[in-house]
């Protein structure tokens, strides 16, 4: 009840998040360079994709975290819609940068392995890939918002409807494998089909989903943190403004 | 000292080099985010401090 206590004053909020923040960032960081070097190094070619196999190592757990931080968003946004709390609309504004990174780098990786497996870099009839390319827009659709409106309030608002409208978006990703002929694989996650056979495979996706995980974690409390630094600095300067 | 990628190497090193661009753009975004708003609050609420007893 603490934690959660703490977490929905932005008081509290800086006087506990920054041991965490660092903490996750390092730990983050850590586990991805251990990740890129057991990738690029240990891990054995996959039998049918050879070396290419290794390029599923960052994508796989790129497309989970792009899912992840989208839900994760839409519950900020929620609350921050129903009960107008600041620190979720903080939350979800400082999640979104780092959804939109993850993005796109499940979808440059999944462009580049397509490439020599697919024959082709990009397929606009798959379902799958368009729909994570639509995600990618509601990200910059919701940054795009931030910037753009004129106060705090209507912004927050405005990018907690935006970011519930393309929840819509999260079982069309992951269905869209099955509701359509899709040229992308089945789901990698709870199945086994068509992806590769590396007996690294696991290991590496919970290896690279684990750093990933860490690195939004700290990522989004640093810039939680420093938006709350913004926003007081911005009261300090309009009651300055306000009372000379 | 890059490892031997025989068949696959430009899309592999091109793969993992564009995920790690952009991760270390974004922990660097971040701090240099926090330093930048941290800065300048303290600016400020320094400028606001009330003057020391005595000092008139």
């Amino acid at each position: 009840m603490d934690a959660l206590s703490a977490f929905s004053n932005p008081h509290k909020f800086m006087a506990v998040s920054k041991p965490f923040a660092w903490g996750f960032t390092g730990l983050g960081i850590a586990i991805v360079i251990w990740g890129v070097y057991q990738g690029l190094y240990v891990a054995p070619a996959d039998y049918q994709q050879g070396d290419a196999a290794k390029i599923m190592f960052v994508h796989v757990p790129s497309s989970w975290l792009t899912l992840f931080i989208y839900a994760f968003m839409t519950g900020a946004s929620f609350i921050s819609f129903v009960w107008r709390s600041p620190l979720a609309d903080i939350c979800a504004k400082s999640c979104a940068p780092i959804g939109a990174a993850f993005t796109f780098v499940c979808l440059v990786t999944g462009s580049i392995w397509g490439r020599p497996m697919w024959g082709t870099w990009w397929e606009w009839t798959d379902p799958r890939i368009v729909s994570v390319l639509i995600m990618f827009f509601f990200y910059l659709g919701y940054l795009a918002i931030w910037n753009v409106m004129e106060t705090q309030q209507k912004a927050a608002r405005a990018a907690a409807i935006l970011c519930l409208v393309g929840a819509i978006n999260l079982p069309i990703i992951h269905y869209s494998v099955e509701w359509w002929n899709s040229l992308h694989q089945a789901s990698s996650f709870l199945s086994d089909k068509s992806t590769t056979s590396n007996a690294y495979k696991w290991p590496m996706y919970l290896t690279f989903s684990l750093g990933y995980l860490a690195l939004f974690g700290g990522l989004t409390l640093l810039n939680m943190r420093a938006e709350v630094y913004k926003r007081r600095t911005e009261a300090l300067m309009q009651r300055k403004m306000a009372f000379g | 000292m890059l490892p031997e990628l025989v068949k696959y190497a430009p899309y592999i090193y091109s793969a993992y080099g564009i995920a790690i661009a952009v991760l270390v753009g974004m922990v660097i975004w971040s701090v240099l985010r926090i330093r930048h708003a941290k800065k300048k609050l303290d600016a400020l609420e320094a400028a606001e401090a009330p003057p020391k007893a005595g000092s008139q």
